[in-house]
């Protein structure tokens, strides 16, 4: 069936049929899910390697096809329109196959495993009827010939379920834990590969497959957690006493996943600059702003969980796109009114003032990071800053955001990274009467008195207030309670820092979330 | 009387020879293990003992009762017919081993009790020792209710209508060993199976250089697999799996149970074997006043087996494990 698919692919990839083309992709992808729901994995396989052959052909080589698809090309809007759904369709097998596979296996239960295995092998009819990949078919079929070869000369069955059980559940396991590395692997070379070599001459398209391609790891890296409770699941099938050294090992390798996605990153931002970012066209996708709100957070997540590398190669790329972005968002808001202008078209400038407080925060947290880069970098783009006013409109932007009392999506974002800092401190449990650093005191979950402090505060009280010269600046209410606070809480040369803990409520129980 | 035996005389009837005329022969044939899978049941039933058995860490045998160490000499000598050993272990091995690949082969077997009578002295009447004599299977059989044993010519004696020469036997000297109940039907038809399987045995080789040549659609796989069917069908009530020559469709639990089953048969058989051998050995004790009786200790019992088998449906134990008992 997969070679009637490919060669039909091949007859429609003209100008006047690709849309069916991607139609009959489509079906090809809704098939692929549903086989591989059906654990009929190398068949879904087989079908996947067919729609992405054709895919990746129709990019990279369009003139093989006799319909053909160089004649698409030249004509450039159709040409686009059919580049980029197939840009999307590439990812999508993958995506189909994966939601197929943990759909099968979100409902693994030992009680209906069991009742599965047992109806597959007690007769030579039951094993067709299960599904089940080609392997484990094979296993049930050699087990329902030996259970009736068993009541044929013996007269009843011998060999015992929990026998049954335990083969089936390793083999299925073992097919499991394969298929997911096997697919972490084609991942790696059929998907980010020719990502992370693509030409960027077509930045929209290259992009767009870096969402795609996110999008799937970000599905892997959820229902991963699906796999490992099948594992847990089958692993109750396992016979103890049997002490089977071919039990499979199911532990995943999660950084992969970590890797591929820092390749895509490290791609997005050579490519997300040559992305449109003129005012916001409704009718299009909005790439601009998808790959900086995708850079930014990744940045975040490098700046918190101490990949120092890719948070210096993203942070600049991130302060050249937030002063594009908010550029842009003058532009788009033009026609609302002052304060939703405001508002929202500075939020950007929030966004690197808080990214740039985390690099600070996460610096002293770890005793390392990427703050001594980031300084510079601010060093430096202040001194070209020839009206001066730069460190008094971020102080004003703050306190503009602080007499909000509206939810945003920027304000909720930010709550979301303050709930994640927390949760990873916690895990640390930097008490404050233990950090050493008085900014990391300061963020302590376990401060209680339910200020919380922001990070865009951070960066101005640590970085904007100690420039030559900025002391006068007009700051906000909560940026003055947090300069307080470390003025009160750092050691001073004549006073401990340890009496000064005394004046601080401490609560040793969990942090409390907003 | 038979000859005399050293300074005893024996009182011995039945003899112990070659059949090397034909019609005797031809009925020693019949009930032999000749033949291909005959003979390998023959040599499986070899272990009806555990192979460990004599051995430091294996099982022994050991007489109990009241002249439980006068007697032992009397009784390993009684029993070791052939091969001559000082050991009752040994001796009760080898007799065991005899007994029950006769009486799988062959069915019931019988042995004569040949008692040795001192040839000199005041006592030369009373027996002082026995010996337990194997009547040659095959060569038994009844002149009206007269027990015969038929012999060589060159022994000279009666002949019956078929012109064979035998020999009268004393059926109060006679003992018969037999399977218990409702296996000794079941071996019957294992045996009778497995002859015929012998015959056939060679006409696959026929069939397949036929089938080489292009002359028939003979399929060797699909004969195999046959065959296998059939040995297993045929062979479940002892479990013999054939030394493993048909593998078709076996399952791992399958080929354990099975040697459980032919473990389980091995020992059924030896008991039965021990349990006559003592009623044996009480009649013969009333005529030379002595009172012993055989115990094998150390050998698994009839318990454990089906323990086994238990734990092999319930899971107590694994496949493996149930297979190392199965070998042990």
């Amino acid at each position: 069936m997969a070679g009637c698919i490919e060669r039909l692919l091949q007859v429609l990839s003209t100008k006047n049929d690709w849309q069916r083309a991607v139609g009959v992709v489509d079906m090809g992808n809704t098939l692929i899910q549903r086989l591989a729901e059906r654990l009929q994995l190398d068949e879904a396989r087989i079908l996947r390697h067919s729609l992405t052959f054709y895919l990746r052909g129709i990019t990279e080589s369009p003139a093989q096809f006799p319909g053909d698809a160089a004649k698409i090309e030249n004509s450039t809007g159709e040409w686009e329109m059919f580049h980029v759904a197939v840009a999307e369709r590439q990812v999508l097998s993958y995506i189909s196959f994966w939601l197929g596979l943990v759909a099968q296996i979100r409902n693994f239960d030992s009680a209906a495993l069991v009742s599965r295995f047992e109806h597959a092998v007690s007769s030579l009819d039951g094993c067709y009827k299960a599904r089940a990949p080609r392997a484990l078919l094979g296993l049930f079929e050699h087990i329902a010939s030996g259970v009736d070869f068993e009541r044929r000369t013996e007269g009843r069955r011998v060999s015992p379920g929990w026998w049954v059980n335990h083969l089936c559940a390793r083999l299925l396991l073992s097919t499991l834990v394969q298929e997911v590395r096997g697919f972490l692997d084609e991942i790696q070379k059929e998907l980010i590969n020719p990502v992370a070599s693509a030409d960027e001459t077509h930045a929209e398209v290259v992009s767009m497959k870096i969402f795609s391609c996110l999008e799937l790891t970000n599905k892997m890296r959820t229902h991963l957690e699906t796999v490992r409770h099948a594992a847990t699941v089958l692993e109750t099938l396992r016979h103890a006493q049997t002490d089977d050294e071919k039990w499979p090992d199911v532990s995943f390798p999660e950084e992969i996943l970590r890797d591929i996605e820092e390749q895509l990153y490290q791609k997005l931002a050579v490519v997300a600059p040559l992305l449109k970012h003129e005012r916001h066209n409704a009718g299009e996708p909005d790439l601009f702003g998808q790959a900086y709100k995708t850079l930014f957070d990744a940045t975040f997540h490098a700046i918190l969980y101490g990949r120092n590398e890719i948070a210096w190669k993203l942070f600049p790329i991130v302060i050249v796109m937030a002063e594009w972005a908010r550029a842009r968002l003058i532009g788009d808001l033009v026609s609302e009114r002052q304060q939703q202008q405001v508002i929202f078209g500075t939020e950007p400038l929030v966004d690197v003032m808080e990214l740039s407080g985390y690099a600070l925060l996460m610096n002293e947290v770890n005793g390392e990071g990427i703050w001594p880069q980031v300084r510079a970098l601010w060093d430096n783009l202040l001194a070209r800053d020839q009206s001066s006013s730069t460190p008094q409109q971020f102080a004003n932007i703050l306190s503009a955001h602080e007499n909000l009392f509206a939810l945003t999506p920027g304000g909720i974002g930010r709550t979301d990274r303050q709930l994640e800092l927390g949760r990873l401190l916690s895990r640390q449990a930097t008490h404050p009467a233990q950090a050493a650093s008085p900014i990391v005191a300061a963020f302590s979950p376990f401060l209680m008195g339910g200020m919380r402090h922001d990070l865009a505060d951070l960066f101005i009280v640590e970085y904007i207030l100690q420039r030559p010269g900025m002391s006068a600046i007009v700051i906000s209410r909560k940026v003055e309670i947090l300069r307080d606070y470390l003025t009160e809480y750092r050691p001073r040369p004549d006073n401990s820092g340890s009496e000064d803990l005394d004046s601080y409520d401490l609560d040793d129980d969990e942090p409390d979330e907003e | 009387m038979s000859p005399v035996s050293g300074e005893f005389r024996a009182s011995r009837r039945s003899r112990y020879f070659y059949p090397v005329e034909p019609e005797l022969a031809a009925r020693v044939r019949a009930v032999s293990f000749e033949g291909y899978y005959t003979t390998m049941l023959y040599q499986d039933l070899e272990f009806v003992m555990p192979f460990d058995v004599g051995r430091a860490s294996g099982a022994t045998a050991r007489l109990t009762g009241r002249d439980s160490v006068s007697a032992e000499s009397m009784i390993t000598q009684a029993l070791s017919t052939n091969e001559h050993t000082y050991w009752l272990t040994d001796a009760l091995e080898r007799f065991v081993r005899s007994a029950a690949q006769n009486l799988v082969l062959a069915g019931p077997v019988t042995y004569e009790i040949n008692y040795l009578y001192p040839v000199e002295g005041e006592s030369a009447a009373e027996p002082m020792r026995f010996r337990l004599e194997l009547i040659a299977p095959g060569t038994m059989s009844y002149h009206g209710t007269t027990p015969i044993q038929y012999v060589l010519s060159t022994f000279g004696g009666p002949t019956d209508s078929t012109g064979l020469t035998y020999v009268e036997l004393d059926p109060q000297t006679l003992v018969t060993f037999h399977l218990p109940d409702p296996i000794e039907d079941q071996v019957k038809k294992i045996i009778h199976f497995l002859r015929a399987a012998n015959r056939e045995q060679v006409s696959g080789s026929a069939l397949l250089d036929q089938s080489m040549r292009g002359k028939s659609g003979y399929s060797f796989t699909r004969h195999q697999e046959e065959l296998a069917e059939l040995f297993a069908a045929a062979t479940a009530p002892i479990g013999w799996n054939a030394r493993g020559l048909f593998t078709y469709n076996h399952l791992e639990p399958y080929d354990v149970w099975r040697e459980l089953k032919f473990m389980e048969f091995k020992t059924r058989v030896r008991q039965a074997i021990l349990h006559q051998l003592n009623d044996v050995l009480a009649q013969i004790g009333s005529v030379l006043r002595f009172e012993a009786q055989i115990e094998l200790v150390g050998v698994v019992a009839l318990s454990d087996i089906e323990q086994a088998m238990e734990d092999m449906r319930s899971g107590a134990r694994s496949i493996g494990q149930l297979a190392r008992f199965a070998a042990s």
